[in-house]
C-alpha cells in the first residue's frame, strides 16, 4: 500500500504565518497544508504571501473553498459559481492543483432538504460545465464534494457526484470524498469510495464525530484499503474540528493514519 | 523436476494483484459478512468466511473481526457453527437448498430470527482469529479475541463432545462438511446413501445458473446430497446415532483443521484470560490420533475413513496432505508427504502441473474441470503453503505461492483453476481467492523473486 500524501487546513495548524505553520505541520507528519478560504476578497488578497511561502518550499497542493452556496438556490449557486471561477487563477499560480467545492447549501438545514432537487440539479452541472472548462485551461482540477442532507442538497452521496461529472464529461470536474459526510450518507463507505475510484480528485478527512481522524468510530484501515484499490493517487486533506491542543492530537491522528495504511 | 522458480520469466503485475484483490473483497463485503461470490453464493459461508477474514487482516481488522463476528452470532444453541448464514434481504429461491428446506431448525438451533443450514464447515476459525490477532495487537484486538474465545471453544466443544466417532476421532455426517463436496473420497459412502431427488434435482438447482455443470458437482451427486440432508434434518439435526445416520466419515481435512484451530485456541485462552491447557491436549490428542490412524504408507497420505463400515477410504486427494500442518508428524511423515506432493500425483515444482491438485492426477477418475475432483484451489494451496512454511520446506513453499500468484495473474480471481493448463473455472470474483492471495502476497518477501 502507498504511503498517502495527506495535507492539513491550514486553520488546524498553530503558528502566526504560513511557514510557522509549516514548520509544525512537517513536524506533525503532513506532506501539505491545505488552504482554506470563506471570504470572497481575502483569498485574492493573500497571493503574494503565498507565493512566497511557496518559494521557501511551503507545499500547497489544495484549496477548500468554505462557505459557498453551490448547493443553494439558482442566484446564490450562480453566485458562487462566479466566486470559484474568480479563484482558479490565484490557486493555479500557487502551483495548487485541486479545488474543493463542496455542495452545501451555506447554512445549516433545521430538517432535511425536502426541496425538488431537478432545477438545483441541471444548475450545478451547467455551472460546473463551464467552470471545470475554465478549471481546465488552468491546470486545476475542480472537486465536487458532497455534504449531508442537514447541509446541502442535492448532492449527498459520492455516487451523485460521480454522476454529475459522468454527465460533465469533462476530466477537470472531480469528486472530493469527505469521509464525515459520507459516515452519514453510504451505506457502505468503503465501497463507495471503490466505486467512485475514477472520479475522485480529492478526499477530506474528519472522523465521524467531525473530530480528527480516531477522535471518531470511521474505518480508516477499510477508506484506505478502499483508496489503494481503486488506484487513487491524490491527496487527502484534514477538514476537521479538533478534539483537543494541535500539538497533541495532530501528530497521533497522523501517526494512527499511518498506522491504518494511510 | 524443477523447484523453487516459476514456469514462466514473465513477471506478474503484484500490485494491480493486491489492488484487484482488495476490490474484489471490498466489493463482496455485505454490511456485516462477505458473501464468496455475488450470483452464485449468494450468503455467508462458514469457512469461507474464516479465510476470509485471513484476507481481511490486510485491509481492515475491524472488518476481518466483524466477518466472525457476524458467524458467530448465527451460531447453534447446541455450539455448532453453520455451515450458512442465510441472507434475509436474498429471495428465499436464489440458492437451492434455501432457508425451507432447512427448516424447521430445532430449538438449539440459532438465535430466533436467524436462518442457517444444519451442517457445519471445516473449523478454521480459531486460526483466523489468531492470525487477525497477531497482525494487529492492541485494546480493539484484546476486546474482539474475549468476545470471540468463548465461542470458538464452545463450536469446539460440540465438534468434541457431539461429533466423536472411531474412539478419538471427529466425525462429519454431510459430504459438504468436509468443504471438498464431489472429493471422490465420498463416492463410496454417498453410494449406499440414496439419492432422493435425483428425479426432479436440475430444475432445483441454481449453481448451474452461474456455472458451467461441467465444473459441478453432478445431478447424481446433487441427489444424494439432498437425501442425506433430510435424513439429518428429519431427526432434528441430532448428533444421538452418528452412525444410524446415512452418511458418517473421518475427514483427514477436518480433523487434522480441528486439531490446529485447537492448537490456536489455546493462544486465544491465554490472550482472553482461560485456561489454554485442555485445549492444548485436544489438539494434542487428536493430533495424535491423526497421525497414527489415518496414514495410509502405501498412498503416501492420510486417507478418510468410513465410520458406519470401518474402512478406510484409499485415495490421495489434497485432503490427505493438509496434516502435514500438525506437530508431532511420526518420524519420516514429513519426507513422505513432501515426496507424495512432489511426486505424479500431485506435482508441485513439475512445469506441467499448476499449484496442487485437489485429486490425484494419475487416477482414472481425475476429472480436472469438475470442482473438487481434480481442480487447483486457493484454499487448499494455502493451507499446504502454511503447512510447508511450518515444516521448514522454503523452497516448496515458495514454488507454491508463486504458482498460486501466477494462477491468479492469469486467470482472474477464480473459484477454482485447471491444474494443468490454469483455465479459471466456477466462479469469478471469488472471495477466498482473493484473501488468500492478499495474505500470500504479504508474508512472502518474494516479490523480487517473482518480478525476475
Amino acid at each position: 500500500m502507498p504511503q498517502w500524501k495527506i495535507a492539513c487546513q491550514e486553520q488546524l495548524l498553530p503558528g502566526a504565518s504560513i511557514e510557522e505553520k509549516w514548520e509544525f505541520a512537517q513536524s506533525a507528519g503532513f506532506d501539505g497544508i491545505e488552504l482554506r478560504t470563506r471570504d470572497d476578497e481575502a483569498f485574492e488578497a493573500r497571493l503574494g504571501v503565498l507565493k512566497r511561502a511557496v518559494g521557501r518550499g511551503v507545499v500547497l497542493p489544495a484549496v477548500c473553498l468554505d462557505g459557498l452556496a453551490l448547493g443553494g438556490d439558482v442566484d446564490r449557486c450562480a453566485d458562487a459559481f462566479r466566486q470559484v471561477a474568480a479563484k482558479l487563477g490565484v490557486i493555479a499560480a500557487l502551483g495548487g492543483r485541486v479545488v474543493v467545492a463542496p455542495v452545501s447549501d451555506g447554512r445549516l438545514l433545521p430538517v432535511p432538504s425536502q426541496r425538488s432537487s431537478t432545477e438545483d440539479y441541471q444548475t450545478l452541472s451547467e455551472g460546473l460545465h463551464r467552470l471545470a472548462e475554465r478549471a481546465g485551461r488552468e491546470g486545476v482540477s475542480i472537486c465536487l464534494q458532497p455534504v449531508n442532507r442537514y447541509e446541502g442538497h442535492p448532492v449527498n452521496t459520492l455516487d451523485q457526484a460521480a454522476g454529475l461529472c459522468r454527465a460533465v464529461g469533462t476530466p477537470s470536474a472531480r469528486v472530493a470524498a469527505g469521509t464525515f459526510h459520507m459516515n452519514i450518507e453510504e451505506a457502505d463507505p468503503a465501497g463507495a469510495l471503490l466505486a467512485a475510484g475514477p472520479w475522485l480528485g480529492h478526499v477530506e478527512l474528519a472522523d465521524s464525530n467531525g473530530f480528527e481522524p480516531g477522535a471518531g468510530h470511521v474505518d480508516w484501515w477499510a477508506a484506505f484499503a478502499a483508496l489503494d484499490a481503486a488506484g487513487y493517487d491524490g491527496w487527502a486533506g484534514f477538514a476537521c474540528r479538533l478534539s483537543g491542543p494541535p500539538e497533541s492530537v495532530l501528530p497521533a491522528s497522523v501517526s494512527l493514519l499511518r498506522q491504518a495504511g494511510g | 523436476m524443477t523447484i523453487g522458480t516459476p514456469p514462466e520469466a514473465c513477471a506478474p503485475d503484484l500490485a494491480g494483484l493486491r489492488r484487484n484483490a482488495a476490490a474484489t473483497l471490498l466489493r463482496n463485503w455485505r454490511g456485516s459478512a462477505t458473501v464468496p461470490t455475488g450470483a452464485l453464493y449468494p450468503h455467508q459461508w462458514s469457512w469461507d468466511s474464516a479465510f476470509i477474514a485471513i484476507g481481511l487482516a490486510h485491509l481492515s481488522p475491524r472488518r476481518a473481526f466483524a466477518e466472525l463476528t457476524a458467524l458467530h452470532g448465527a451460531q447453534w444453541r447446541d455450539g455448532r457453527v453453520p455451515q450458512i448464514v442465510f441472507n434475509p434481504a436474498v429471495p428465499e429461491d436464489a440458492y437451492f437448498p434455501g432457508p425451507p428446506f432447512w427448516r424447521p431448525l430445532p430449538r438449539r438451533g440459532p438465535a430466533a430470527g436467524v436462518s442457517t443450514t444444519g451442517l457445519v464447515q471445516p473449523p478454521v476459525h480459531a486460526t483466523a482469529v489468531l492470525a487477525v490477532a497477531e497482525r494487529h495487537p492492541g485494546a480493539a484486538t484484546d476486546a474482539a479475541v474475549r468476545h470471540l474465545y468463548p465461542r470458538l471453544a464452545r463450536f469446539h466443544d460440540y465438534l468434541f463432545s457431539r461429533r466423536g466417532v472411531a474412539s478419538g476421532l471427529v466425525g462429519i455426517v454431510h459430504p459438504w462438511e468436509s468443504g471438498l463436496d464431489n472429493s471422490p473420497f465420498w463416492d463410496e459412502p454417498l453410494g449406499v446413501a440414496g439419492a432422493d431427488l435425483a428425479d426432479d434435482i436440475t430444475g432445483l438447482r441454481r449453481d448451474l445458473r452461474h456455472a458451467d455443470a461441467g465444473h459441478r458437482p453432478t445431478d447424481e451427486d446433487y441427489g444424494r446430497y439432498m437425501g442425506i440432508v433430510a435424513a439429518y434434518r428429519d431427526r432434528g439435526y441430532a448428533d444421538d446415532d452418528l452412525l444410524g445416520l446415512p452418511f458418517c466419515t473421518v475427514d483427514p481435512l477436518f480433523c487434522a483443521l480441528l486439531a490446529w484451530s485447537e492448537q490456536s485456541l489455546a493462544e486465544l485462552a491465554r490472550r482472553a484470560g482461560a485456561d489454554p491447557g485442555r485445549h492444548a491436549e485436544r489438539a494434542r490428542e487428536l493430533a495424535h490420533q491423526v497421525h497414527t490412524r489415518l496414514f495410509d504408507p502405501a498412498l503416501g497420505c492420510y486417507v478418510a475413513l468410513d465410520a458406519r463400515s470401518g474402512r478406510p477410504i484409499r485415495k490421495r486427494t489434497v485432503a490427505g496432505l493438509v496434516p502435514l500442518l500438525l506437530p508431532g508428524l511420526p518420524a519420516g511423515r514429513r519426507s513422505a508427504l513432501v515426496a507424495t506432493l512432489t511426486g505424479p500425483a500431485f506435482g508441485l515444482g513439475s512445469p506441467d502441473v499448476r499449484g496442487v491438485p485437489s485429486y490425484d492426477l494419475t487416477a482414472p477418475d481425475a476429472d480436472l474441470r469438475r470442482y473438487w475432483r481434480g481442480p487447483t484451489w486457493m484454499n487448499t494451496n494455502w493451507l499446504l503453503w502454511t503447512a510447508l512454511r511450518l515444516q521448514g520446506e522454503t523452497r516448496h513453499a515458495e514454488r507454491l505461492a508463486s504458482d498460486m500468484v501466477r494462477l491468479v495473474a492469469d486467470a482472474g480471481f477464480r473459484e477454482y483453476f485447471h491444474p494443468v493448463t490454469g483455465e479459471g473455472l466456477g466462479a469469478d470474483h471469488f472471495s477466498w481467492t482473493a484473501a488468500l492471495l492478499l495474505d500470500v502476497l504479504a508474508r512472502e518477501p518474494g516479490g523480487q523473486r517473482w518480478q525476475r
